[in-house]
């Protein structure tokens, strides 16, 4: 076949190839349950991102006159002991905890996918390096681990700003022994179907073997796996802010705002303090797991137009 | 005067999948005569398997049988209960598979697996069941049988475990074999030593075998009559040498010339156009007229039935009615 | 100019098994024990045999898709486990293998537009712009609508997803195909229309096959050139007419007779072998085939019978031939 004439020979016939985001798109709003997610997740990020700005209280400046007060027309979810606007608060420390949650999740399914598809197709020293490093992380209980680490940053006394970003690190440190497991094993049986020794006849390149053929045949495996990673470092950083060893106050993550449950008289007497809190590292679980869903779905090319 | 042992009546089995309802036997008719080997032939998906398991109720969600009868000796097996069924599965109609690997459990051994069914549907004892174990194993053509007793499916070729699938089958006496497909999986010369026996049984035993296959060389060997079948219909059925020498319907003609054949070498293949139809999105029309090169106008308004052309031969094809053929169509 | 597409030369393939508790006995399985033969241009080679014979074997490791243990193979004059992995890589496009399974050999999260033309990309074979195209005419060739392109293999039928993998093999314009028994797994009216895309690409391109089958009647119809196996050893090689109209060792004769025939009014004489194939872990001494043989004698089991030259081509490996 000479390339050049069958170049004159079929112009114009061939039509556009439909693009994976167009087409995703089309199909994912016809999933009601992950749409609702979806507005709901875009709903949450403008309200932590845009919302501070609209709301004439700084998150953090003190003001004791107006301590503990309940939801009023002027404080719509009341103030905390130091005369805070407990509104504004809840939406800055979405911010923290959004970005926390979704930059682990990034960092470990990068990790993890990249480790566990380097040893999964290579093997032999590449794999006995990477899983005895896994399995040596995985055998440290995680949250002792974190708390040390968290104690470790406060005898250091590191700046609440940058607290934040080795939290991540933290986490996703944690996060991404269990998900290269996960996709060697997944990787380990595709390498072995026929369409990988017909990626070998055709001389393709390793990289194009790894990244066209072997990753995108775990896209089920790495949504599932993300969204529950997302879910799970929101939790952890809420869990860690909340034993005072993540974000610390003066600034504020829906950990550390929950903290205040840990006191009996505002647990009894000021739910205004915590079920916000409480609520939106609920809403923001759910929504992102229902997300993750549809996606996985919706990705799957057998599934009926 | 031949008597009909096994009557399927009207079948209708349809599957409820998620992209619609699939008429996998959509009215049915097959009879096996006593002593009498019958052969059912189709593509896959043509309904022949599943035609094949309805007679013994062995269909499983999303499967239903909706409507027909099934006589076993005059008996409707589709009303039996399940004791019944049993029993009959076990004593009167025996069937083999495609795959003896995995029709016998892996952790028992073949002598387990061989004497379970004496045991249970016999009065013999252990030691009578053993011996007569080792009679059927030597009547299917296996030699060293006492070791063969003691081994695990595993240790066994594929020849050697359809040999004992048979001699499980043959354990009761049935009166019926339903063989699906039984040497498809096997080579040919270990199939030729396969269908050696089952004839050799069929003319000694009198014992009546349904033998589903898309393999016509296999057909042609084996058949007393052929019933072919098409997208869930029975299109064509005839004795085997209407079908081979007289094939009326065109998809029976186009699958006898689409086999090559040795020592008759061809330049080109004939082949039938296209590729069998969705069954779940078929409408009131011949299933075939899209692949058919016969195709009139009427094959695609309403689905033709299946009309005797002789006492023993029937098709379900519109250039053999009455309308047609006084418009003066060429045959 | 080389005179032969694929020259192999004692052709050996041992799988290592390990037996005992602790996997300390080492044994192999002997799956190609010995092999020569050679395809010349616009050749079409048919190997057969029976499951364990080894012929799949034969057919992945000239596409050093294993590495040998024995022997050479020779494509186009250049030894293909004597070049290194880039050079190797070079190669690839002109040799191609068509696969049994049409289902498991497609990516089923790749477009078959991406598949068929994704190699073309990564040697660099064609502009980024034109592969498109590329890919439809291909397509088209090889009996699909241009239309399919941007579709997913499970949309597809058995037949239709053959076309797809003899498409993507197609799309590097090889000079050799392997093909590993690429009809087994369709219905019989598909198999006829894929046999005879083999025969045309194969005319139109004068391309030579390595056509892999244990049907008989499939091979003499597309193939040129015959080769038996049984056991991981050729035991007769004769054009097609030759082999199918005098055939010489016993088992090309058993292998023959046992085909069945559609046609109720022929009752041949079969030859009916007795017993099963050998293990070839453990295979008999002497002609791997006396076991099985109806002739074999004493010395059988004690010579091992070369493949040698009859006349006119016609080679056998037998005793008393």
């Amino acid at each position: 076949m000479n390339s050049a004439t069958v170049k004159h020979a079929n112009h114009g016939q061939s039509t556009k190839r439909p693009s994976l985001w167009k087409d995703t798109w089309k199909k994912i709003r016809k999933k009601k349950l992950a749409m609702g997610s979806l507005y709901f997740l875009v709903f949450i990020f403008l309200f932590c991102f845009i919302g501070p700005f609209l709301s004439p209280y700084a998150g953090q400046s003190v003001n004791s006159a107006i301590i503990n007060q309940p939801p009023s027309s002027l404080h719509w979810m009341g103030t905390d002991k130091f005369g805070r606007d407990v509104l504004t608060r809840l939406m800055l420390a979405g911010r923290i905890s959004l970005t926390v949650g979704l930059a682990s999740m990034v960092i470990s399914i990068i990790l993890g996918s990249a480790l566990g598809a380097i040893s999964g197709y290579y093997r032999g020293l590449p794999d006995t390096i990477i899983m005895r490093l896994a399995d040596v992380l995985m055998s440290i209980p995680g949250l002792p681990l974190l708390l040390l680490m968290g104690a470790l940053l406060s005898e250091l006394k590191v700046e609440p700003e940058y607290r934040i970003y080795l939290v991540m690190l933290m986490l996703s440190f944690v996060g991404w022994p269990g998900l290269a497991r996960l996709v060697r094993g997944e990787i380990l049986t595709f390498r072995e179907q026929a369409f990988m020794k017909a990626t070998e006849v055709l001389g393709l390149k390793d990289r194009r073997k790894i990244f066209s053929h072997l990753l995108p045949n775990t896209v089920p495996l790495l949504i599932v796996v993300a969204t529950l990673n997302v879910a799970g470092a929101i939790l952890s950083e809420s869990a860690l802010s909340f034993l005072g060893l993540g974000v610390v106050p003066p600034a504020a993550s829906w950990g550390n705002m929950i903290d205040s449950a840990n006191s009996l008289i505002d647990f009894q007497q000021r739910p205004w303090l915590w079920v916000p809190p409480g609520f939106a590292i609920f809403l923001t679980v759910i929504s992102i797991n229902l997300l993750g869903d549809g996606l996985r779905d919706v990705l799957d090319p057998k599934m009926k137009q | 005067m031949a008597t009909p042992l096994l009557e399927i009546k009207d079948l209708q089995t349809t599957f409820y999948t998620e992209h619609g309802s699939v008429k996998a036997s959509n009215h049915v008719n097959v009879t096996v005569n006593k002593g009498e080997i019958v052969c059912l032939v189709g593509e896959s998906g043509c309904g022949k398997s599943v035609t094949a398991m309805s007679i013994m109720k062995l269909i499983e969600a999303p499967g239903v049988i909706e409507g027909g009868q099934i006589l076993f000796q005059d008996q409707d097996i589709l009303t039996l209960g399940n004791k019944a069924l049993r029993n009959l599965r076990g004593n009167d109609i025996a069937m083999i598979f495609q795959e003896p690997m995995s029709a016998l459990n892996p952790v028992y051994t073949i002598g387990d697996q061989m004497m379970e069914p004496l045991l249970q549907h016999t009065k013999l004892s252990k030691n009578e069941a053993y011996d007569k174990c080792i009679e059927l194993m030597e009547k299917v053509g296996l030699s060293r049988t006492k070791q063969l007793m003691k081994s695990y499916p595993h240790e066994l070729s594929g020849g050697m475990l359809q040999r004992i699938m048979i001699a499980i089958a043959l354990s009761c006496d049935p009166k019926l074999i339903i063989a699906d497909e039984p040497t498809t999986a096997l080579d040919v010369t270990i199939q030729a030593q396969i269908l050696e026996i089952l004839k050799e049984i069929n003319k000694e035993l009198q014992t009546s075998i349904l033998f589903i296959t898309h393999d016509l060389g296999v057909v042609a060997e084996m058949a007393d009559r052929v019933v072919v079948m098409y997208a869930g219909k029975v299109v064509e059925e005839g004795t085997v040498l209407e079908i081979f020498k007289e094939p009326k319907h065109p998809y029976t003609k186009g699958l006898l010339h689409a086999k090559p054949v040795i020592n008759k070498f061809q330049e080109r293949l004939y082949t039938i156009p296209g590729q069998v139809p969705d069954l779940s999105t078929l409408g009131d029309h011949c299933f075939f007229q899209d692949r058919c090169e016969y195709r009139m106008d009427i094959c695609g308004q309403s689905m033709p039935a299946l009309t005797s052309e002789s006492t023993t031969h029937c098709v379900a094809c519109w250039l053999y009615k009455e309308a047609p053929r006084k418009e003066g169509l060429k045959i | 100019m080389t005179e032969s597409i694929i020259e192999v030369n004692g052709l050996k393939k041992y799988f290592p098994i390990k037996s005992g508790v602790f996997g300390q006995k080492k044994q192999y399985v002997k799956a190609v024990d010995g092999v020569d033969f050679i395809i010349k241009p616009g050749e079409v080679f048919g190997l057969v045999g029976e499951s364990g014979s080894g012929k799949s074997t034969v057919g992945h490791t000239i596409l050093r898709l294993h590495e040998k243990t024995e022997g050479t193979v020779k494509f186009m004059g250049e030894d293909i486990f004597g070049v290194d992995k880039q050079k190797l890589r070079q190669i690839r496009p002109k040799m191609q293998l068509v696969f049994q399974d049409p289902y498991s050999s497609l990516n089923p999260r790749m477009r078959i537009g991406d598949a068929i033309g994704e190699a073309l990309m990564d040697h660099g074979l064609a502009d980024k712009g034109d592969i498109r195209d590329i890919v439809s005419e291909t397509l088209e060739k090889c009996g699909l609508s241009h239309h399919y392109i941007d579709r997913y293999p499970h949309e597809f039928s058995g037949g239709q997803r053959q076309r797809i993998v003899i498409a993507r093999a197609m799309a590097l314009n090889p000079t050799f195909i392997v093909a590993d028994e690429p009809v087994a797994a369709l219905d019989v009216s598909i198999q006829a229309q894929i046999i005879n895309l083999f025969k045309d690409l194969q005319e139109q391109n004068g391309l030579s096959y390595l056509f892999i089958s244990h049907d008989l009647s499939i091979v003499e119809h597309l193939c040129t050139k015959v080769g038996i196996m049984y056991l991981g050893n050729l035991v007769e090689v004769a054009d097609r007419t030759e082999l199918f109209t005098n055939p010489l060792h016993p088992y090309t004769k058993a292998l023959l007779s046992a085909v069945p025939i559609p046609d109720p009014t022929i009752k041949k004489e079969r030859i009916i072998l007795r017993g099963e194939i050998p293990s070839s872990v453990h295979p008999p001494s002497g002609c791997k085939f006396r076991t099985r043989c109806p002739f074999a004698t004493e010395r059988c089991a004690q010579e091992v019978p070369a493949l040698r030259d009859v006349g006119a081509g016609h080679q056998v490996a037998c005793h008393y031939v």
